[in-house]
């Protein structure tokens, strides 16, 4: 079950933008971005089984719209006490760097529903590219906050229902 | 912009604070200007829908990776939606005229 799968999908999606950007490219590029950090997430959650078996079937459980929504709530249960500066608190710095991960999950699922689905208009380069930065900058994050009581929090709350927003 | 159910989203308040975003960018000699509209999402949940308009055709990446951290970071600090009930977004539209 553990593998580089999330490392492999955001190169994927740095390496489809460095094609001639064509509608097939930059789609693709946005969508694999997003499942990047999907599996960045269902990955960093499963590791806190043991067993191959239970990380495998806990792995189908992860739902993208309740991913979303406990985002969501992420952000508003962080958001008083985010920093933009310098600070030296490891705990404001793990807040902050979660509510980016928490923001690029809500966004790029957005992204990628548009990148799949919406062809009313060609998807622009300069948004293809901002989106895959999007994930990237997640990654950073994640790995900033991902040990800190909030990230663990975040994950258990992404597996069972109790934080959606209503 | 749609109609949205009473009490769901305090609109006046929205308004203001993208009005500050929108300020923030006001001088930055790539953004020709940021539009905004609220609709719903891919799950229907009511949103605040950015459009960041460029004013390069073809933006080179560095401008393009430091605008969508200064555009997502402004959105946490300045429209703080999520308080408000509205996921936020951001796309970005190259080169003028585009995204009306």
């Amino acid at each position: 079950m553990v593998s580089e799968l999330p490392e492999e999908l955001l190169e994927q999606a740095k390496f489809l933008l460095t094609l001639p950007p064509n509608q097939a490219n930059l789609r693709r590029a946005v969508s694999t971005a997003y499942y990047a950090l999907f599996h960045l997430l269902v990955r960093s959650t499963v590791l806190k089984w043991n067993e191959p078996l239970h990380q495998a079937r806990i792995a189908r459980i992860f739902e993208h719209e309740r991913m979303k929504k406990v985002s969501g709530a992420t952000i508003k249960s962080m958001g008083a006490e985010i920093d933009f500066g310098d600070s030296n608190s490891t705990d404001v710095v793990s807040r902050t760097e979660l509510t980016n991960v928490a923001q690029s999950f809500i966004i790029l699922q957005q992204a990628r529903h548009d990148a799949d689905y919406n062809l009313e208009k060609p998807l622009d380069p300069a948004d293809a590219m901002a989106q895959v930065n999007q994930a990237n900058s997640a990654f950073v994050s994640w790995e900033m906050t991902r040990n800190s009581e909030f990230a663990k929090e975040y994950l258990f709350s992404l597996l069972f229902k109790e934080k959606e927003r209503s | 912009m749609p109609i949205v159910a009473s009490g769901l989203v305090q609109q006046d308040e929205i308004r203001e604070r993208v009005k500050r975003f929108q300020e923030l960018f006001a001088n930055d000699p790539e953004v020709a200007r940021i539009d905004h509209r609220l609709a719903e999402d891919w799950s229907g949940d009511f949103s605040l829908f950015i459009d960041v308009v460029l004013n390069r055709k073809t933006p080179d990446a560095a401008t393009v990776m430091r605008l969508s951290e200064q555009i997502a970071a402004a959105l946490l600090r300045v429209v703080r939606s999520e308080e408000l009930g509205l996921h936020s977004y951001f796309n970005f539209v190259s080169g003028p005229g585009n995204g009306q």
